[in-house]
């Protein structure tokens, strides 16, 4: 992997490269990561890039889907949103056996899924407060304008809830193992109660603690993890920040309580935030984490995949289940 | 006497301690072997109770078919769903499939029932008992983030 991955960047830098520290990252069903750095003489001079490697699992998704996000990143880069810099995008398996692209490694460091509870509440804030105004901005790009139109969308807003419901449905009829009674039963609750949407953004999709960096200040050096992103209803993402599987100590994400950030949201939007939405969103968000789980199972049970972080994946299907039966109000 | 389960679930994870992780070379590696010890912990605290787990849910599953179909009357087009015509599986795999087509005929009343029906209601409770044996099954494996 090592000396493959330096013939591929000695080509695209023109200069003999060589690759240092090479590690894979635990994670990621349909994604493998790996950072490294990058060392070559330019100039009279040696250079170093830590870096990061993204490239297709196995057996997961389209080709298209990592130039899709590939040529996002590079587009909100340039439009000043906190993401890396992507530098190579390769559809060739000629070089790695499988598609990747190639970024840099943007400073900070990842937090887990939740913001830690007996982190400095200083440092919370700040995460908070550049979380929220992260959230904003992303809706708040003029899309069309910024050449994002190739994003996945529901035509207009009236369908955006419809193009989730039945995008997730489709992938739950073709993922399960078997049938999950309660997930069954969310499908009729959500079809029944579809909101309508006022308008379309770019939907983040898993915009959430864990999918960032930040400083030891607490401030986000860097939005990872687009790979869902589409066009929708920014209510969205508010829904899957709110899902109680991110929540600790009460709080969103793990960062502020709800009502803070709903009022911070709609402060640094615009946009008013719709508690109806809202709640379909969160609903749909703990479905969609199930089928995710769901499906990261079935690449085990298939042999498409063996990361063992997989198997743990599916032993978070049971808390994702409690929720939905709460939102439901299924009891015994 | 031969080694019995749960004695050979630990000589694996002995082995993966002593003779494997120390000569792993990336932490790729050693994560996911760490992983593979965790889910062998796992399987030590349930392998006797596994089978009992699906049987007992199978059980529940056949009950609550039964109980819509009495319910109705077979007058809610659930009637087929909630045929008795299965065997009831005793072993791993037969438990699996069995759980898998009775999962499938709830899932069939679940779409044919009327809202606020006896059957929904039957259904949901199902659901309740369902998510209450799964949360405990996977206590002490589950990760959470807290």
């Amino acid at each position: 992997m090592r000396e493959r991955l330096a013939r591929f960047l000695s080509a695209r830098i023109g200069a003999p490269v060589r690759v240092l520290d090479l590690s894979r990252k635990s994670g990621g069903g349909s994604r493998e990561t790996w950072l490294f750095e990058a060392e070559w003489q330019e100039d009279g001079d040696t250079r170093h890039r830590p870096m990061v490697l993204r490239r297709d699992p196995t057996a997961s998704l389209l080709e298209s889907d990592r130039e899709r996000e590939f040529r996002l990143l590079e587009r909100l880069h340039g439009l000043g949103i906190p993401v890396p810099r992507v530098e190579w995008f390769e559809p060739s398996p000629d070089w790695l056996d499988r598609p990747f692209f190639v970024m840099e490694r943007a400073p900070g460091e990842p937090t887990p899924p939740t913001f830690p509870s007996e982190a400095d509440p200083a440092q919370r804030e700040r995460a908070a407060r550049d979380f929220v105004d992260i959230l904003a901005r992303i809706h708040c790009l003029d899309w069309k304008k910024a050449g994002l139109d190739f994003l996945p969308g529901p035509g207009n807003a009236r369908l955006a809830a419809r193009t989730q419901l039945e995008e997730w449905h489709h992938l739950y009829e073709k993922e399960r193992l078997a049938h999950e009674p309660l997930l069954d039963l969310a499908f009729r609750r959500l079809e029944e109660k579809l909101p309508v949407s006022d308008r379309v953004t770019v939907v983040h999709a898993d915009f959430r603690s864990g999918n960032y960096l930040i400083d030891e200040t607490g401030h986000i050096t860097a939005m990872l993890d687009w790979e869902m992103t589409h066009l929708g209803d920014p209510m969205e993402d508010i829904g899957w920040a709110c899902m109680k599987f991110w929540s600790g100590g009460g709080r969103v994400a793990g960062l502020l309580d709800r009502e803070s950030f709903f009022q911070r949201y709609q402060e640094a939007s615009g946009i008013p935030v719709d508690r109806g939405r809202v709640a379909f969103y969160e609903l749909l968000g703990n479905v969609k984490m199930t089928i995710i789980s769901m499906t990261g199972v079935r690449t085990l049970v298939d042999g498409r995949a063996a990361d063992i972080v997989l198997a743990y994946v599916g032993f978070m299907i049971p808390r994702l289940l409690e929720d939905i039966a709460r939102q439901l109000g299924v009891s015994a | 006497m031969y080694p019995r389960y749960p004695d050979v679930i630990r000589t694996i994870q002995q082995n993966l301690i002593r003779e494997i992780i120390p000569d792993l070379r990336t932490d790729y590696a050693r994560e996911q072997a760490t992983g593979i010890l965790v889910l062998l912990e796992h399987l030590v605290g349930c392998w006797d109770r596994a089978a009992d787990i699906l049987r007992e849910e199978n059980s529940d599953l056949r009950d609550t078919l039964r109980e819509i179909a009495r319910t109705t009357g077979g007058g809610t087009g659930t009637e087929d769903a909630a045929k008795s015509d299965l065997g009831v599986a005793s072993r791993g795999e037969e438990l699996m499939a069995e759980n898998r087509e009775l999962r499938a005929r709830l899932a069939s009343m679940i779409a044919s029932a009327a809202d606020g029906s006896a059957a929904l209601r039957l259904a949901e409770g199902f659901m309740a008992r369902q998510v209450e044996r799964e949360t405990a099954a996977v206590t002490g494996v589950a990760p959470t983030w807290d």
